[in-house]
C-alpha cells in the first residue's frame, strides 16, 4: 500500500476530542459563573447596598438598559461554536471523498430485515460479510424497499443511510487484527428492525482469498 | 344536578381565554401521562432487553405514540395553555382578539389527541413508524394499520388547530396591548410566543402538506412517498422543514417564562433585552435554513450540508446569548430562592448540557456517528424534558397562585425538583454513552455492554416519573388545601399580578396602562378618557389609580364598580359550535379509514351544522367583538384587526401551498420524463379560468366600492356576479377533471396527473371558501346590505380572492404551459 491512508475514525476521534476539551472548557466555565452569582447573590448573602433592585409589584421590565459594550461580549461563545464547526471542513471532506485508494468494494443492499453483500467477483452474501484486515473498503449502499441506515457501531462514523432510488457510498479501513463487527441498521424500519443485524468477520488476507474463492 | 350541568356547560361553551387556557392546561397533562406511561413500558423493555415484555410492534408504538404527543399534543399545548392564559394578562387586553376561534382551536387539538388515542384500538393498531414518519414505511403498501392512517389525520387536524391559533395570538399582541406597553416594554414570555407563532405559522402548512400528500398516498393511492422521484428524500424535506423549526417552537415559550421568571425573583430586567431579541428574531429566521443537518447521512451534496453545518453553528448563537443573559441577569441581583425560581434556575445547567451537545451533532463528521442513535435522544430530551419541561413546571408553580387564589406547597415543591434533577440526569447522561446503541430498538443481543447503562436509564426514568407523581399531589393538594395567596403573593412586576387571584372575566377593573417610566396604573375607564390616554402615559395627568400596591403585595381593589361599563364589559360569549365542530370532524376522520360511510356523513353533518351555527351567530351579531381601542405601534398603524388576522391566515395558507409547489419542483426535476403542461391540458380551458377567477376578485372589489359609496343594487350585482363567477370556474374545472380522467388521465395514472390533481384540487377547495363567503355577502347585502360602516367585510372577501388569484398564477403556467 503506497498511500499513507488515515482511517475515518481516527479522524472522529481527534474531532470529538477537540470538541470535548471546547465543550468542557466553555461549559465549565459558563456553569462555574451561573454557580458563583447564583450563591453570591442569594438574598442570605447579599448584602442591602449591593443589590439593584429595580423591577418590583407595579413596574414592567424595560427595554433598555444602560450596559453598554459588554452585551457583545454575549457573542462570544458562539463565535467559538462557529470557528470550530468550521475547523472541522477539511476532514470532512477526506472522509466524504472517495478513498484515496480503494482495495475492495462491496454493494449493500438493505431490506426487511437483513443485509445482503456482493463481492466484486459477483459473489452474494446475507448478512454475514467477510473482509480481510487492514484493507480500504468502499461501501455501496442501496435499499430494496424502505429507508435503513447502514452503520458499523464498532467504527466511529461508518455509517450511511439506505435510500430506495438513491445510490449512496461510504469508505472505511478494516482493523489490522481479525476479529468480529456488527452490522446494524440505524433507522427505523418496521417490526424487524431491532433483528436488523449482520456480521463482519474480519479475517487475515489469505483466509480471505480463500473465502471469496469458495462457493 | 343542574348546577352540574351548568357547569359542564360552562366548559364545553367557553370562549373566556382564562378558561380555555385551564382546558388546554389540564388535556395535555392528560396526554402527559399517556406518553409518559408509554416512556415506563418501553424503559422496561430496555432494561431487560432478553424479556418479552413489549416486543416487535407493540415497543415501536409505544416510542412513535409517546414522541408524537410529548411533542405535538403535550409540551406545545401546555405552553399555549399558560400563552392563552396570561399572554392577555401580561399585556393588558381583556380577551384574545377572536374567541370563538380560540374555542376551535382548542377542540380540535383535544380531538385530534384523541383521534390519536383511539388509533390504539382500530385494525392493526396504532401508528408504529417513530415520530418523524419517515417514507416510505409510512406508506400503506409497508405500513396498512388503520392506525396509522388516523394518526396522520390527528396531525393534519392539529396543524388546522394551530394556524388559528397562531391568527388569534398574532392579532392579540399586535392589536390588543394595553396603552404604553410598547413593543420595548413587552415582557419575554410574550415575545417569545410572538416568535414561536412565526414559525408555526410556516412550519405547521409544510407538516399538514406532508400529511395531505401522505394521506393521498394512504387513501387514494396515489405514490408521492413511494415512488422513486419523491420518496424518502420527498418526506424528509417536508418533515424535516417543520420539524426544525418545531424544536424552537418547544423550546421559545419556555425561554421566555425562564426570563420572565428569573427578573421577578431577582429584581432584575433581563440583561441585554433588545440585544437578545435580536437574537431571537435572527433564530427566528434561520430557523428555516437549517433543516438538513437532519439528513447528514442521507447522501446530499457535501456543498449543501456544509452550508446546513454552518448555519446550525449560526443558529446556535441566539441560544448561547440567551443562556448567558440569564446567568448575567442574577449579577447584582437579590435572588429569592422560591419553587419557580428553584426549577428556573435547574433549567439552566440542563440546557448548558443539551446545547453543547447539539453544537456536536452540528460537525458533519461527528453526526455521522451520531445519528439514528442514543446520543441524539440524549441531546434533544435535556432540552426539551430538561430545559423546556423544567420551565414549563417553574411557570405552573409561578402562576398557579394567579390562576386559582391558592400557594402550591414549597416542601413539596422541593421534593419534586429533587427527584427531578436525580432523575433526569440519571435517565438520560447514560444515554450520551451508549453513543453507538441505535435508536428504536427493544433488542440488542450483539452488544452486551449496553445493558448496565439501559439499567440506569431506566431507574432514572422511575425517580423522573415520581416526581411527577410528587407534582400531581402538590398540586391536588394546592387545589384543596393550599394556603390563600393573596393578589401578588411573589412580589412580581408585571401586569398579570396587578388583578385580582384569579382574575375575573374581564381581567382588570379598569383600563391597565404602562406609563413611560415603567409603572403599571389600573385607570377607570371615564378617567383614561377625560384626561387623554397620552397624558396619562407620559404621567402629566393626575389620575386616581385602582390597581394600588399595599406593602403586604396585594392589590388594593378601591373601586370595582367601574369593571363593567364604557362598552368593556365581558359579553358572555359561549358557544357550542366550536366544539361541535371539531366533534364532527373527530367523528368523520374516525370513520374514513375504517370505511364507515354513515358515519362519516354523520360527522360531516355534524361539522357543517357547527359551521352554519357559527355563520347564523355571525349574521345575526350575537357576538359583537369589540376593535381594540389603544395600542397603535409599527407596523400595525391603521390597520384593522380582521386585517392582521386575514394576512396572518394568508401567511400560513401561502406556506402550504409553497410546500405543495416545492413538492412539484422536487419531483419534477428527480423525473427523468416529463411531459409539458401544453401537449397535456387544454390551455383554452385554462386561460378561460384564469379570466374567470381574475373577474371574480374584480366583481368583489366592486362590490366593496359600491358599498363604500352607497349604492345598494350595484353592490348586490357585483356580489352576484362574483358569486356567478365563482361557481362557473368551479364547474369549468369539474369538466376538465372529468375530461382528463376519460382521457385515461386518472388520479394515479402518472407523476404528473397526481400532482395536477392535489395542486389543482387543493387550490378549488380554497375557491369553495371563496364562494361560500360570496354566497354569505350576497344573502346578506340582500336582506341589509353593506354601508361604508362594515364594506370592509367585502374588501377581506375580496382580499381572499385575491390570493386564491395569485395562487392559480402559478398552479396554472405549472401544469397548462410548462
Ligand atoms: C445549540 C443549539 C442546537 C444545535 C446546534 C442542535 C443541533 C442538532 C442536530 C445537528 C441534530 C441532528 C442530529 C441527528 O439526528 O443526527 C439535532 C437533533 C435534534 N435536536 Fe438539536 N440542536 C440544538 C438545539 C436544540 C433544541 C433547542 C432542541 C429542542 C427544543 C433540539 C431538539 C432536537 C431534536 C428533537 C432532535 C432530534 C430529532 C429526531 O431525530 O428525532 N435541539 N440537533
Ligand atoms: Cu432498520
Ligand atoms: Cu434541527
Amino acid at each position: 500500500m503506497a498511500l499513507q491512508i488515515t482511517p475515518p475514525d481516527e479522524l472522529w476521534w481527534l474531532t470529538f476530542n477537540q470538541f470535548l476539551i471546547g465543550a468542557l472548557v466553555l461549559g465549565t466555565f459558563v456553569s462555574l459563573v451561573f454557580a458563583y452569582f447564583a450563591i453570591r447573590y442569594w438574598e442570605k448573602r447579599v448584602k442591602p447596598n449591593e443589590a439593584e433592585v429595580v423591577l418590583g409589584p407595579g413596574k414592567v421590565a424595560p427595554g433598555t438598559s444602560k450596559i453598554g459594550w459588554t452585551r457583545y461580549t454575549l457573542v462570544v461563545t458562539g463565535i467559538i461554536v462557529t470557528l470550530l464547526i468550521l475547523a472541522t471542513f477539511p476532514r470532512t471532506d477526506y472522509v466524504e471523498a472517495s478513498p484515496p485508494e480503494t482495495d475492495l468494494v462491496i454493494w449493500v443492499t438493505a431490506f426487511q430485515f437483513g443485509w445482503e453483500f456482493e463481492y466484486p467477483n459477483g459473489k452474494k452474501v446475507v448478512n454475514t460479510l467477510v473482509l480481510p484486515t487492514d484493507t480500504v473498503v468502499e461501501f455501496k449502499v442501496v435499499s430494496r424497499d424502505v429507508f435503513h441506515a447502514f452503520g458499523i457501531p464498532e467504527i466511529k462514523g461508518a455509517k450511511i443511510d439506505a435510500i430506495p432510488g438513491i445510490l449512496n457510498s461510504l469508505w472505511v479501513k478494516t482493523p489490522s487484527d481479525p476479529g468480529e463487527l456488527n452490522v446494524v441498521c440505524y433507522e427505523l424500519c418496521g417490526v424487524g428492525h431491532s433483528l436488523m443485524v449482520g456480521k463482519i468477520k474480519v479475517v487475515s488476507p489469505e483466509e480471505f482469498q480463500a473465502f471469496l474463492q469458495s462457493s | 344536578m343542574s348546577s352540574l350541568r351548568s357547569w359542564i356547560l360552562r366548559w364545553l361553551t367557553t370562549t373566556n381565554h382564562k378558561d380555555i387556557g385551564i382546558l388546554y392546561m389540564v388535556t395535555a397533562m392528560y396526554f402527559f401521562l399517556v406518553a409518559g406511561t408509554l416512556a415506563l413500558l418501553f424503559r422496561v423493555q430496555l432494561a431487560m432487553p432478553e424479556s418479552n415484555f413489549l416486543p416487535g410492534k407493540a415497543f415501536n408504538q409505544a416510542v412513535t405514540v409517546h414522541g408524537l404527543v410529548m411533542l405535538l399534543w403535550f409540551l406545545s399545548p401546555i405552553q399555549f395553555g399558560l400563552a392563552n392564559y396570561f399572554v392577555p394578562l401580561q399585556i393588558g387586553a381583556r380577551d384574545l382578539a377572536f374567541p370563538r376561534l380560540n374555542a376551535l382551536s382548542y377542540w380540535l387539538y383535544l380531538f385530534s389527541g384523541l383521534l390519536l388515542i383511539v388509533s390504539f384500538f382500530v385494525p392493526g393498531g396504532a401508528v408504529d413508524g417513530g415520530w418523524t414518519l419517515y417514507a416510505p414505511l409510512n406508506t400503506s403498501a409497508y405500513s396498512p394499520s388503520k392506525g396509522f392512517d388516523l394518526a396522520v389525520l390527528a396531525i393534519v387536524m392539529l396543524s388546522a388547530a394551530i394556524t388559528l391559533g397562531t391568527v388569534n395570538f398574532m392579532v392579540t399582541i399586535a392589536k390588543m396591548r394595553a396603552p404604553g406597553m410598547t413593543w420595548d416594554k413587552v415582557p419575554m414570555f410574550t415575545w417569545s410566543i410572538l416568535f414561536t407563532i412565526l414559525m408555526m405559522l410556516l412550519a405547521f402548512p409544510a407538516l399538514a402538506a406532508a400529511g395531505i400528500l401522505l394521506l393521498l398516498d394512504r387513501l387514494l393511492g396515489t405514490t408521492f412517498f413511494l415512488s422513486v422521484e419523491g420518496g424518502a428524500l420527498l418526506w424528509d424535506h417536508l418533515f424535516w422543514f417543520f420539524g426544525h423549526p418545531e424544536v424552537y417552537i418547544l423550546l421559545f415559550p419556555s425561554l421566555g417564562m425562564l426570563a420572565d421568571i428569573i427578573s421577578s425573583f431577582t429584581g432584575r430586567p433581563l440583561y441585554a433585552k433588545r440585544f437578545v431579541l435580536v437574537a431571537f428574531m435572527a433564530a427566528t429566521v434561520l430557523s428555516y435554513i437549517v433543516w438538513v443537518h437532519h439528513m447528514f447521512i442521507t447522501g446530499t451534496s457535501l456543498l449543501v450540508r456544509k452550508i446546513f453545518s454552518v448555519t446550525t453553528a449560526l443558529i446556535s448563537i441566539p441560544f448561547e446569548m440567551a443562556t448567558l443573559a440569564l446567568i448575567l441577569t442574577l449579577y447584582k441581583g437579590r435572588i429569592r430562592y422560591t419553587s419557580p425560581m428553584l426549577f428556573a434556575m435547574a433549567a439552566i445547567p440542563l440546557f448548558i448540557i443539551g446545547g453543547a451537545t447539539g453544537v456536536f451533532n452540528a460537525a458533519i463528521i461527528l453526526d455521522r456517528a451520531f445519528r439514528g442513535t442514543y446520543w441524539v435522544v440524549a441531546h434533544f430530551h435535556y432540552i426539551m424534558a430538561g430545559t423546556a419541561l423544567f420551565a414549563v413546571i417553574a411557570g405552573l408553580y409561578y402562576w398557579f397562585p394567579k390562576m386559582t387564589g391558592r400557594m402550591l406547597s414549597e416542601k413539596l415543591a422541593k421534593i419534586q425538583l429533587i427527584l427531578a434533577v436525580i432523575g433526569i440526569n440519571l435517565l438520560y447522561f447514560p444515554q450520551f454513552l451508549l453513543i453507538d446503541m441505535p435508536r428504536r430498538i427493544y433488542r440488542y443481543d450483539y452488544a452486551p455492554e449496553w445493558i448496565t447503562l439501559n439499567q440506569l436509564s431506566t431507574i432514572g426514568a422511575f425517580i423522573f416519573a415520581a416526581s411527577f407523581v410528587v407534582a400531581l399531589i402538590a398540586l391536588l393538594h394546592g387545589l384543596l388545601r393550599g394556603r390563600p395567596s393573596g393578589d401578588n403573593p411573589w412580589g412580581a412586576w408585571g401586569l398579570e399580578w396587578l388583578t385580582k387571584s384569579p382574575p375575573p372575566p374581564h381581567n382588570f377593573d379598569g383600563q391597565p396602562v404602562v406609563t413611560k417610566d415603567g409603572r403599571i396604573l389600573i385607570v377607570p375607564e371615564k378617567t383614561l378618557e377625560e384626561q387623554g390616554v397620552d397624558k396619562v402615559i407620559t404621567g402629566e395627568a393626575k389620575v386616581s389609580v385602582t390597581g394600588v400596591m399595599t406593602p403586604n403585595g396585594t392589590a388594593g381593589h378601591q373601586s370595582p364598580s367601574h369593571a363593567h361599563g364604557h362598552g368593556h364589559a365581558h359579553a358572555h360569549h359561549g358557544s357550542m359550535a366550536p366544539m361541535m365542530l371539531a366533534l364532527g370532524m373527530f367523528v368523520a376522520f374516525v370513520a374514513m379509514p375504517l370505511g364507515n360511510t354513515a358515519l362519516m356523513a354523520l360527522g360531516a353533518l355534524l361539522a357543517f351544522a357547527s359551521i352554519a351555527k357559527w355563520v347564523l351567530d355571525e349574521y345575526r351579531g350575537r357576538f359583537s367583538e369589540p376593535e381594540p381601542r389603544y395600542r397603535e405601534e409599527f407596523p400595525f398603524v391603521g390597520i384593522d384587526k380582521f386585517k392582521v388576522g386575514l394576512w396572518t391566515f394568508i401567511a400560513g395558507e401561502g406556506f402550504l401551498f409553497g410546500s405543495l409547489v416545492g413538492a412539484y419542483i422536487f419531483i419534477r426535476t428527480r423525473s427523468p420524463a416529463w411531459t409539458p403542461g401544453i401537449e397535456l391540458h387544454d390551455v383554452a380551458i385554462g386561460l378561460f379560468n384564469t379570466v374567470v377567477l381574475f373577474t371574480a376578485a374584480l366583481a368583489m372589489g366592486l362590490a366593496y366600492y359600491n358599498a363604500r359609496v352607497g349604492n345598494v343594487g350595484l353592490q348586490r350585482a357585483s356580489l352576484a356576479f362574483a358569486l356567478a363567477l365563482g361557481l362557473l370556474f368551479m364547474f369549468t374545472k369539474a369538466y376538465e377533471w372529468s375530461k382528463f380522467a376519460a382521457e385515461g388521465y386518472g388520479l394515479t395514472s402518472t407523476m404528473e396527473a397526481q400532482l395536477y390533481y392535489t395542486l389543482t384540487g387543493a387550490h378549488a377547495a380554497h375557491v369553495l371558501v371563496g364562494v361560500i363567503a360570496s354566497l354569505y355577502a350576497l344573502v346578506r347585502s340582500l336582506r341589509r346590505p353593506y354601508g361604508p360602516q362594515d364594506a370592509r367585510t367585502l374588501l377581506y372577501i375580496g382580499i381572499y380572492w385575491g390570493i386564491v388569484d395569485i395562487v392559480w398564477t402559478f398552479i396554472f403556467p405549472m401544469f397548462y404551459l410548462i
